[in-house]
């Protein structure tokens, strides 16, 4: 009997007793990643509860800190805003590896081939929220990096400004820097 | 004869990612239609993925050369630790990026090949890139643990 034509079949009928056809060897190893990816995705998730608090708590020092960091202007509305946007995307995909890590498992242990494509929807989903995310990070340092002041025009030498002459005698030189190395 | 013909096409039935059974004669359709295009397109993104993150540890071995000199200037033992958790960085980076682009790779072949030894392999690669972000995580989560227990058992004091 032919099992890929019973399953594209059951695929195609909804997945009701779908043949698993997953090698013993790549069902080991899914099961772990699935198990490393739930385990992930309940650290990022505490993580994310973290930084809410740290978001509720101290929302005006962390502003003041990515200000300093990135040099973009975060200030008010706006950067709550970018914020609060950033930690929802973050738990989305928080919960994408998670979904992806139960649904895999649980699609190897019940041999079901349907649930175990519905987790790898889950990591395709999570795959493409982490390439926005790097890009979207590779942006924001490419622009600090122009919102940083040109180092290269800033003075090298201490270059003393003439004082008023106040009572009419002459001005002690200041050495410059060169006499002084 | 008739038994035989049958434990000849039970011997052809392959399954996913089964490298013993699929050396000599490649199974045809083995995956549907659906299936071969939401593992393509995993396939893609993971490549992406590690494309970015190659590209990450580039530049990050160029930030580490260009720090070098700063550090020489400041002489400072912290540069020391600095540079130790820097190539950590890059080594886990580089593998990182690795297994991710293997992983997309290998499940792209296995739906255009109709290769299970293909599909085997993604699976170690994205096995690895869990356990490349997961492990460093585990040491930290647990370290952090125990610093937190040492500063109830003995005071916060100590570690200010």
């Amino acid at each position: 009997m032919d099992t890929n034509l019973l399953l594209d079949d059951d695929i195609a009928t909804g997945g009701q007793g779908a043949p698993f056809n997953l090698a013993p060897g790549a069902k080991e190893k899914w099961l772990n990643a699935g198990w490393w990816a739930k385990f992930l995705g309940v650290v990022f998730l505490v993580f994310a509860g973290l930084m809410g608090i740290a978001l509720v708590t101290a929302g005006s020092a962390l502003m003041f800190y990515m200000n300093s960091a990135t040099k973009l202007p975060f200030e008010g509305g706006l950067g709550i805003a970018f914020v609060v946007a950033v930690l929802a995307f973050f738990i989305y995909w928080a919960l994408e590896l998670w979904k992806f890590g139960n649904k895999v498992r649980a699609g190897i242990k019940t041999d079901n081939m349907m649930i175990f494509d519905e987790g790898v929807k889950h990591l395709r989903r999570y795959f493409l929220i982490l390439l926005v995310f790097m890009a979207l990070s590779i942006l924001m340092q490419i622009f600090s990096l122009f919102m940083t002041p040109d180092l290269g025009n800033l003075p090298t030498q201490f270059e003393p400004t003439e004082l008023p002459d106040m009572d009419g005698e002459p001005v002690e030189e200041v050495p410059s820097v060169d006499t002084l190395q | 004869m008739q038994t035989n013909q049958n434990s000849m096409e039970d011997n052809n039935t392959t399954n996913l990612g089964d490298s013993s059974e699929f050396k000599e004669t490649p199974r045809q359709n083995y995956l549907s239609e659906s299936q071969k295009q939401l593992y393509s397109t995993t396939g893609n993104y993971a490549k992406y993925v590690g494309f970015i993150l190659y590209a990450i540890t580039a530049f990050s071995v160029f930030g580490i050369y260009r720090s070098m000199n700063i550090m020489n200037q400041l002489g400072s033992n912290i540069g020391i630790w600095f540079f130790v958790m820097m190539f950590i960085m890059i080594i886990l980076y580089f593998f990182l990026a690795r297994s991710a682009h293997k992983f997309g790779s290998h499940i792209n072949n296995a739906t255009m090949t109709d290769n299970p030894d293909d599909f085997y392999r993604s699976s170690s690669h994205l096995l690895a890139f869990f356990q490349l972000i997961g492990i460093p995580m585990m040491i930290i989560i647990v370290l952090y643990g125990v610093m937190i227990l040492f500063a109830l058992f003995f005071g916060a004091s100590r570690f200010l």
